[in-house]
């Protein structure tokens, strides 16, 4: 740094008095030496850590559960990660029990906690589900109201007091459906589980719990209480590689509920401003997505690949910090949420991210492979290129 | 061009710590903030020497403290309510800021101005630097640094009129 005292004045000649006061007040200001020696220590101990992660402490004053959730919600995360359907083989009949329970359930409520690698708490909502299949879930201070078909219809900023209205785009079940899809699944499904996972507690509760193996990389476990058949909790886990979810629990279920149908109205609660929401972008097939998805990053991040397709964090810190138009970080979310539920219904082996440390320009390489469900390998490379390509031309581990 | 024989991590730590602590301390005047940014800001570099050598160790961990200790600086400022003690908004209008108030203030201003006329701001009044020197650590020209600087001192000061009811 230059000398305060000597430049001090060619720098800030022009500076309101009062102005160039506030200036010499921040440069006034001791700066601590025992701080800047911890500086050194810490920033000397990633010496031997290639790749050093960013510590969840750190990690949480860049980037706000409210902004993650956010950007999650647009990518439709957690909803589309929950896209296996279940084969139960064996059969139980306190599990039958609990999912014959289900099936009469009426209108009920359940908390769901999102357990994330870079946060040391849960990130907690709470579900309610009307009789007619309309949901509301509450998180963080703001409220979605999703229409029978999956789809959000309304949601709500109660601090701002705001509201945004969203369009149906279509008669079909939205893939967010599916975030409530894990009951409909045991719901579907019936009286056999795969195999038996003992017992535990849960708040005071001796409970039995059953696994439930689908396609793809996800379980869920299901715990229910033997004497009285109740569901107590269910844990979804096998997310997709690298993606930060370690797990969804699913607890404290309340059936047969009477619930306010105002509560699942789409109306704009009175006193709300409200704005209308863009339309969802047309959707597109995997790999497509997977290559605008990723030109989309390089765009923003100077050509350099993202660490992680299914850790969004870096994504969305880049699209904040660039300031990203909302029209366009929704297709860029939407592409990237294309890819999850893709990702979910392959084995771990049959894909792989490699892409990360790369950067446009660099030497051509593959960034991306999987197998498809023809069993042929497919690679997109740097250049975004996609190719069928042989064993041999993996990249090496 | 990049260093012919780069530094070793040791000795571009003992290089650049301070600096990159002072550029955050002065633009959060948070301790801990600060050392947080620098954290940051040095794994951050680490990354980028992983994926290709550096051009300018100086200017990567100048532009990454500066940018990011501004974007913490914004998010907590919209995301969190600032401690009263750093507050300046519920003073009297006509009261007279001194020393650490004038300090606070001038952060919490800097907050609310965009991005890059924060990081122009910054770095030519907290760090003395020249325009030349703002715009090699920003990779933009020479004129966009005056513009910025132009109009972040318009910003700031017509901030302070209107702080201090002279319309």
């Amino acid at each position: 740094m230059n000398d305060i005292t000597s430049t001090f004045t060619e720098n800030h000649d022009d500076l309101e008095p009062q102005l160039e006061s506030a200036v010499w007040a921040v440069l006034s200001e001791p700066l601590p030496t025992d701080a800047i020696a911890r500086v050194k220590s810490n920033a000397l101990a990633l010496e031997d850590k290639p790749n050093p992660e960013i510590l969840p402490s750190l990690h949480n004053k860049f980037w706000s559960r409210r902004s993650w959730m956010q950007v999650s919600s647009l990518a439709t995360c957690v909803a589309l990660v929950l896209v296996a359907t279940t084969m139960l083989q064996s059969s139980s009949s306190a599990f039958a029990q609990a999912i014959e329970k289900l099936k009469n359930a009426g209108a009920y409520r359940y908390k769901e906690l999102l357990y994330v690698e870079t946060e040391a708490e849960p990130i907690e909502s709470e579900v309610l589900v009307a009789v007619d299949g309309r949901s509301r879930v509450s998180m963080l201070g703001d409220v979605s109201i999703h229409d029978s078909n999956g789809q959000v219809r309304l949601t709500i900023d109660e601090t701002a007091k705001s509201a945004q209205i969203h369009e149906p785009y279509g008669d079909e079940p939205a893939d967010s459906a599916i975030e409530f899809n894990w009951l409909d699944h045991l719901k579907s499904y019936g009286e056999n589980p795969d195999k038996s996972l003992g017992t535990m507690n849960f708040d005071g509760r001796a409970c039995v719990g059953y696994e439930v193996n689908p396609t793809g990389s996800v379980t869920y476990a299901v715990w229910v209480d033997p004497k009285t058949s109740d569901l107590v909790q269910v844990e979804m886990k096998g997310m997709p590689k690298g993606s930060g979810i370690t797990k969804l629990v699913m607890k404290d279920f309340e059936f047969n509920l009477s619930l306010d149908s105002n509560l699942f109205s789409l109306d704009v609660p009175a006193g709300y401003e409200s704005t209308t929401a863009e339309k969802l972008p047309e959707l597109l097939p995997f790999e497509e997505s997977l290559v605008e998805a990723l030109k989309g990053f390089t765009e923003l991040s100077g050509g350099n690949f993202p660490r992680s397709i299914t850790d969004w964090s870096e994504w969305a810190t880049l699209m904040v910090e660039n300031e990203m138009p909302k029209e366009q970080s929704m297709i860029l979310s939407a592409r990237l949420g294309t890819l999850l539920p893709h990702l979910t219904s392959m084995s771990h082996d049959d894909y792989d991210y490699t892409g990360a440390g790369k950067a446009v320009g660099m030497k051509r390489s593959i960034v991306f492979w999987y197998r498809n469900p023809k069993k042929q390998l497919r690679a997109v490379y740097s250049d975004f290129k996609v190719a069928t390509i042989a064993d041999a031309d993996l990249p090496k581990k | 061009m990049a260093e012919e024989y780069p530094p070793d991590w040791p000795t571009i730590v003992e290089r650049h710590a301070e600096r990159i602590f002072r550029i955050a301390y002065r633009i959060l005047g948070s301790v801990h903030d600060a050392e947080d940014v620098a954290q940051l800001v040095f794994i951050e570099a680490k990354r980028v020497q992983e994926a290709g050598p550096i051009q300018s160790w100086s200017g990567l961990f100048a532009r990454l403290a500066t940018t990011r200790a501004i974007a913490l600086l914004r998010r907590r400022r919209q995301s969190v309510e600032m401690d009263d003690t750093h507050s300046v908004s519920h003073l009297d209008p006509h009261h007279h800021l001194v020393g650490a108030e004038l300090a606070a203030w001038l952060r919490n201003a800097a907050a609310q101005l965009p991005e890059q006329q924060a990081a122009v701001f910054s770095l030519s009044h907290f760090e003395q630097l020249d325009r030349n020197e703002v715009a090699a650590i920003l990779t933009i020209s020479v004129e966009a640094v005056s513009t910025a600087l132009y109009k972040a001192r318009g910003r700031l000061q017509e901030q302070l009129k209107s702080f201090n009811g002279v319309q």
